[in-house]
């Protein structure tokens, strides 16, 4: 588990209940932490790598799935579908959201998803060394399936479920951000 | 003649500026290098000023003067925008570093270790 600096007791739970536990010393983003976790999962030697979101909306009963896709399938990365799934509570102008960050994704990458924001996703070892996530905070799952769709590696949609409580509604992406994401992929591609 | 001299070497070290971070950032340190060198061209050349601003519709040569010093202005500041988000991934990199060089297994597996016999 990465502890960016919460302030809640995750991280002393986690570290109780036997997890590993990567403190960031200073707060980066949700994006630094992903790379985080992928870095010292690569490090230790995992041949498969999942990650989720942790504001409580995807299930860990999906993990299962997401393997077994890697694994049946031979694709380096399975990633998650709550439009081939399930969108439990889900809002209509966050339906509209996502659906327009597929089209965006579908434009800039090419890739043909039905889902391009999910948290819930699986990789192989091949596929974790071929992300490099600069962009720390929200804007990452859109340079994760530019990376995806740069590197050609194979890549499959798995059905999962997530699940809308007013706890995720406040933690998730609104209209705003969607901006700052836009803002925060044009600041990247300036760069090198 | 002492305005254009000034002007010049300001735009000098504009110029100097952006051509150092060129490598990092290139589109917009390009932008900045060629609007400091159109900005050069016309501090010495005013009568092209007013006949360029005449023939892209702006009216007078004082105002393309306007145009490009905000031009360089909006570049600059995307420029340290942009050094601002190089720091960052640098900061990033760093806490990383100690972030990983600094992780413990949770109690409960350290316990269970603990009281399993040495083989």
């Amino acid at each position: 588990m990465v502890d960016d600096c919460s302030t809640d007791l995750t991280a002393g739970r986690a570290h109780s209940a036997g997890a590993y536990v990567v403190r960031h010393p200073i707060n980066l983003g949700q994006g630094a932490s992903l790379q985080t976790g992928i870095d010292f999962a690569l490090l230790n030697g995992a041949s498969c790598i999942v990650t989720f979101d942790a504001d409580l909306q995807h299930r860990a009963e999906d993990i299962p799935a997401l393997l077994k896709a890697l694994r049946e399938t031979g694709v380096d990365f399975a990633l998650g579908s709550r439009f081939l799934g399930n969108a439990t509570n889900i809002d209509v102008s966050r339906k509209l959201l996502l659906k327009a960050a597929v089209l965006f994704t579908r434009l800039t990458t090419g890739l043909r998803l039905t889902d391009a924001h999910n948290g819930m996703r699986a990789m192989t070892r091949r596929g974790a060394r071929v992300l490099r996530i600069r962009q720390n905070r929200m804007a990452h799952a859109s340079e994760i399936l530019q990376q995806i769709a740069k590197s050609e590696l194979p890549y499959v949609e798995v059905p999962v479920t997530v699940e809308y409580t007013s706890y995720s509604k406040a933690k998730g992406q609104g209209l705003s951000n969607s901006v700052n994401i836009v803002l925060e992929l044009l600041s990247g591609a300036l760069q090198r | 003649m002492i305005a254009q001299v000034v002007f010049t070497l300001l735009l000098i070290a504009v110029m100097l500026a952006a051509f150092a971070q060129l490598r990092q950032i290139p589109v917009v340190g390009g932008l900045v290098i060629c609007a400091a060198l159109f900005g050069a061209y016309i501090v010495w050349m005013p009568d092209h000023a007013t006949y360029l601003a005449n023939l892209v519709g702006i009216g007078r040569g004082a105002d393309l003067v306007l145009y490009v010093w905000v031009l360089i202005s909006s570049a600059i500041l995307l420029l340290l925008y942009l050094n601002l988000r190089e720091q960052l991934h640098l900061i990033t990199a760093l806490a990383r570093r100690m972030a990983l060089s600094d992780v413990e297994r949770g109690e409960k597996v350290q316990a269970e270790r603990r009281n399993t016999p040495a083989k």
